[in-house]
């Protein structure tokens, strides 16, 4: 056989053909299992508090990214999971000498948000403190906007939750991801599917939960 | 070759969430991708599969294409690290192996019976000179663009490729002298 009858052969040999409609409907089915894919992440909650200032999908996306980031990174990955948990072992440990009334424990908070601030400039997200200890979240790059952080505290049939986190962040809790804002007043809103719920109500509860949410005063 | 303006606005699009730009940009490159996913497996099913993958992988990491390539180039590389891994899972060999007897109660043109048997002695060649040679005979790409997409030099392309040819004509060597005396 010589190389143009091999060539020749070789280009008749076509893929077979699709049937009618195929090409229409493979796009959206793409785009659909990319959604199906983030829904799933979020509903295992490995998107908690995505970057500050950035659209509902958009922070999905970035925390996804860092995720899919670390996993093609595994030396990194473990670098920073080595680095969290030991900050998250030193803060437990200190969490535990501390007392628990309330002034005290704002007291506390304030400290390990400037503490976290300081090791950690512009790239702070989120402090998270429940019943599993106290875990922070951290952006990619250390590109985040200064501005004061939220104090939030919220209370249901599970126990409580305390977080310290910023405009624009978002929170997990009542099995639903909620964007935290403040309006010019500076009353603190928290944002949901099912819900909505603001510091300027009479009432601050939503559903079984009791939120208190306010600036944290952080000078020293 | 770089990404064009329009290619550029649609990745950024896309990156916005924008799920409508993405699929135009599937739309324009759906068949490439489906064909050498095809070539590189050999069965429809596993080809749709891989071209899902594909473009999912791209979109997750549309933050790593540079511009200063062509997003067709960069979407290829992607189907073809797929396929290469895919070569992985032998299990599903046996898949192919109950689709291609299927197909062959399917004619569907009258070239389709030696179409088949590219496409089983292109299964028979090594996943790596299948890709040299898919990339360079159907795809027009010279072999210093394969070398691009497949990850290696330019000279290893080539030997591929000259395997790759030199199996496939003793594979198909009585299949197309068949044809050709009928």
């Amino acid at each position: 056989m010589t190389d143009k009858e091999l060539n020749e052969g070789l280009k008749r040999a076509r893929v077979p053909e699709r049937e009618a409609g195929y090409w229409e409907r493979f796009p959206g089915r793409v785009t659909a299992e990319i959604e199906r894919r983030e829904q799933d992440a979020l509903a295992r909650g490995s998107v908690k508090v995505p970057a500050r200032a950035m659209t509902h999908s958009g922070t999905e996306r970035a925390w996804g990214s860092l995720l899919r980031f670390l996993g093609t990174k595994p030396a990194f990955a473990v670098g920073l999971a080595t680095v969290c948990l030991t900050l998250g072992f030193f803060l437990g440990f200190w969490k535990g000498h501390t007392s628990l009334d309330t002034d005290q424990q704002l007291t506390e908070v304030r400290k390990y948000y400037r503490e976290l601030e300081a090791l950690f400039p512009n790239q702070l997200q989120a402090i998270v403190f429940d019943q599993k200890g106290t875990h922070f979240v951290l952006a990619q790059e250390a590109n985040l906007p200064g501005s004061t952080p939220l104090y939030l505290r919220i209370c249901g049939p599970e126990g409580c939750q305390r977080f310290v986190t910023f405009s624009g962040q978002q929170i997990r809790f009542n099995g639903e991801v909620c964007d935290v804002l403040t309006d010019r007043e500076g009353n603190v809103l928290l944002v949901g599917h099912k819900m909505v719920w603001s510091s300027a109500q009479a009432v601050a509860k939503a559903g079984r939960y009791r939120i208190e949410a306010k600036p944290l005063l952080v000078s020293s | 070759m770089v990404a064009t303006d329009d290619d550029q606005r649609r990745i950024v699009q896309s990156q916005n969430g924008d799920h409508g730009a993405f699929e135009s940009l599937i739309r324009e490159h759906q068949r490439m991708i489906h064909s050498v996913c095809y070539r590189m497996t050999g069965s429809l099913a596993d080809a749709e599969d891989l071209a899902q993958e594909t473009f999912i992988q791209a979109y997750q990491h549309l933050s790593s294409f540079r511009a200063e390539a062509r997003f067709s180039s960069w979407l290829y590389r992607i189907a073809m690290n797929q396929c290469l891994n895919w070569q992985k899972h032998r299990q599903r060999l046996d898949r192919l192996h109950k689709e291609w007897s299927e197909q062959d109660q399917q004619p569907s043109g009258p070239d389709a019976g030696q179409a088949q048997q590219v496409q089983e002695a292109l299964m028979k060649l090594p996943p790596k000179q299948r890709a040299a040679l898919v990339l360079t005979t159907w795809d027009g790409r010279n072999h210093a663009e394969a070398a691009t997409t497949l990850g290696c030099s330019e000279t290893t392309v080539s030997w591929r490729v000259f395997a790759a040819r030199r199996k496939l004509k003793r594979l198909l060597k009585d299949p197309f002298k068949g044809e050709s005396s009928k």
